[in-house]
């Protein structure tokens, strides 16, 4: 009883929009049933390669990119020693690791939590948090779109590409060979016995 | 035609006190000025936008990073080789794509609102219980044990009876009152003010009219038909006595007949009474959800410039602590005094403490019962739905095509242009073939008088006989 309430727990909703762990459970059945219902090998290895790195960056890429992207210009930026830091969490000790975990405390603070904090802290050291914070948003759905968009289709059709033409090369070669069977066969041990019999 | 003025009427009747509180007519304008802009576009407020909705992040990531590219790459697949642009590849991409983004975002919603709505409502809700106002689980669990202790304590204080609208003002106090604001720029957790709390909590006070939707719509419905009722009760009235005429009755019991014409008139205005009820119900909800946005939305910046943050932590004794945005939570207040203790009072004013405990149980029982049932639907019913889309995209494309293979590989290989049993025959090994299909037709193994190479010899069914081999191995037997 208590797993299926768990499991109602985490996809529970209350508006019209799903939550996001309703989709992540959707989109993993959607990739599973992908995988099943491939035609070849080629394009059941095409599909894992998209779908299952897809499914992790899509719904962590943007986060821990920024997360990573904004812990780099923290340090980067030089007003933010005496002041409040972009990067927000439980405690004061946090690591470049840390930043790369999406279940981590530590995080890039929203743009909703600069605001609630304008009032309390020097205008330079806010303006500098809402540019950094801006930009580090930006390059996380920038490389997030790139990798799902560019980098995943262009690599499945690169290895698929070099796949299929080493097979028709191989092709090639063989049907050269078929008028010597000799010449195929004497690297391979299995036969030799047989021969060496016959002979 | 008659539903639509008395749905006006209703809806006047409902704006007035709304205007008389002091709701602002439309939604209160964050502050400006902190916003940074790029040739007049307000790049901040974009992304605080998409920062704010992870479905809309999500969206766009899913529109801009998957949908848009991935078919424009697989259209241009291999179209050197084929001469043209690949579309039986950039279809099947296309199809699989945007089908699966429409019902991840708006099936479960769809399901949710249409679907299970018209099922919760229709018969398995017997206590009416507000399902538009679910609020998630956690918080369910919390305004139980907030509302059960209050409850505790004034039984507990020789009280036997209890004013509904006092017990909603006391749940909203007691729910405020647990609200954390971890902010970080203050070393402590932050309280809300007792201003802001008594903001909220007068805002409950004077809304208890509204809430109890059930008896205001069943009072306003009765209003509303008067006149429809007196017609209908002179027509029975006049059929009676003729009746009473007919069958030769010289002086009828009057009191007896009137009652009779009364109970007839009822009967016959019993669709119409229920129908003008649900309206009138859904249209005061309606009003109600814009009255509490509106509160909210004027609330919301005083309250975040209190506590510097804009996530609170809701923290009732014995339940889950939970975090999340404080417009929510003040959300959730109206919730547990609405729809919880509203509802449970059934629109007297007074109740008995130990009658009111078990109404609110079972309403907390019955919302989380259907709350499942809610949630669950649409999950199940979507997944499915996304399950077999792949299935629909191959068969569609066999459907176009007439082949049952991946578009992926059309002009790369002469396996992909349906001549691939004569390129496995004819090459001396057929790589191309899977190893799968070795195995279905095994080869049968030499027999070697040699033991020693006898595990050599397993090795045969990946090389494939040419004819001069099969003659050896005839030779040998």
């Amino acid at each position: 009883m208590s797993i299926i309430n768990g499991l109602v727990h985490a996809v529970d909703f209350s508006t019209s929009l799903p939550s996001t762990n309703m989709m992540k459970g959707l989109y993993a059945g959607t990739v599973g049933a992908r995988i099943g219902a491939a035609r070849s090998k080629e394009e059941l290895r095409e599909v894992a390669t998209r779908d299952i790195p897809g499914w992790v960056t899509f719904f962590y890429g943007a986060s821990v990119i920024q997360n990573v992207v904004g812990y780099v210009l923290d340090k980067l930026t030089p007003s933010s020693a005496n002041g409040v830091s972009l990067i927000k969490g439980p405690g004061s000790q946090k690591s470049f690791l840390s930043m790369l975990n999406p279940l981590t405390k530590y995080r890039v603070r929203s743009f909703d939590d600069l605001k609630a904090l304008k009032d309390t802290i020097d205008p330079k050291n806010y303006k500098d948090l809402m540019r950094n914070k801006s930009t580090v948003f930006v390059i996380g759905m920038a490389v997030a779109i790139a990798i799902l968009g560019l980098f995943i289709p262009w690599l499945n059709v690169q290895i698929t590409r070099k796949q299929m033409l080493n097979q028709e090369q191989g092709k090639k070669d063989n049907s050269t060979m078929k008028f010597s069977p000799a010449l195929n066969m004497t690297p391979d041990p299995g036969f030799r016995p047989t021969l060496n019999k016959v002979i | 035609m008659y539903l639509n003025s008395v749905l006006s009427k209703a809806n006047n009747y409902q704006e007035k006190p709304l205007k008389q509180m002091g709701y602002p007519a439309h939604r209160a304008k964050s502050s400006q000025g902190d916003s940074v802009s790029f040739k007049g576009v307000p790049v901040t407020k974009i992304l605080t936008a998409l920062e704010n909705n992870p479905i809309l992040s999500l969206a766009t990531i899913d529109v801009l990073g998957m949908i848009t590219p991935r078919t424009l790459i697989e259209l241009n697949r291999n179209k050197k080789e084929l001469g043209h642009l690949n579309w039986d590849a950039g279809r099947e991409m296309l199809t699989n794509q945007s089908l699966a983004s429409v019902g991840l975002y708006l099936g479960p919603g769809y399901v949710f609102n249409k679907v299970g709505q018209k099922l919760l409502d229709s018969k398995l809700n017997p206590l009416g219980v507000n399902t538009k106002a679910f609020t998630n689980f956690d918080t369910l669990k919390a305004i139980e044990l907030k509302v059960q202790d209050i409850l505790k304590t004034q039984a507990l204080a020789g009280n036997k009876t209890i004013s509904v609208n006092e017990l909603r003002k006391m749940v909203a106090k007691g729910l405020l009152e647990d609200v954390r604001a971890y902010s970080s720029v203050a070393d402590k957790p932050l309280k809300l003010s007792a201003d802001l709390i008594d903001d909220v909590v007068r805002e409950v006070g004077n809304t208890f009219k509204h809430a109890n939707i059930d008896k205001t719509a069943s009072q306003f419905a009765r209003s509303q038909l008067r006149s429809e009722f007196k017609t209908a009760f002179e027509a029975a009235k006049g059929t009676l006595l003729k009746e009473a005429a007919a069958k030769g009755i010289a002086n009828p019991d009057m009191a007896a007949l009137t009652k009779e014409a009364a109970k007839l008139a009822k009967e016959s205005l019993k669709g119409l009474t229920q129908t003008t009820e649900t309206a009138v119900k859904k249209s005061l909800m309606a009003n109600r959800e814009k009255g509490v946005t509106a509160f909210i939305n004027k609330l919301l910046p005083k309250m975040t410039k209190h506590l510097k943050e804009t996530e609170v932590t809701l923290a009732v004794k014995g339940a889950k602590p939970i975090t999340t945005n404080a417009g929510i939570v003040v959300r959730d207040v109206f919730t547990a005094t609405d729809d919880v203790i509203a509802k449970a009072a059934k629109g007297v004013d007074n109740i008995g403490i130990d009658k009111m405990r078990g109404e609110v149980d079972k309403i907390i029982k019955s919302t989380r019962t259907l709350k499942i049932a809610k949630v669950v639907l649409p999950f199940v019913l979507v997944l499915a739905f996304l399950m077999l889309l792949p299935k629909f995209v191959v068969w569609m494309t066999k459907k176009i095509t007439g082949k049952e293979e991946f578009p992926g590989l059309a002009g790369l290989s002469k396996d992909s242009k349906g001549n691939s049993d004569k390129v496995a025959f004819s090459s001396t090994e057929n790589k191309a073939q899977p190893a799968a299909n070795t195995a279905t037709q095994p080869l049968p193994v030499p027999v070697s008088t040699n033991v020693n190479n006898a595990p050599q010899a397993t090795n045969l069914p990946n090389k494939t006989p040419t004819g001069w081999e099969e003659f050896l191995r005839r030779y040998e037997r």
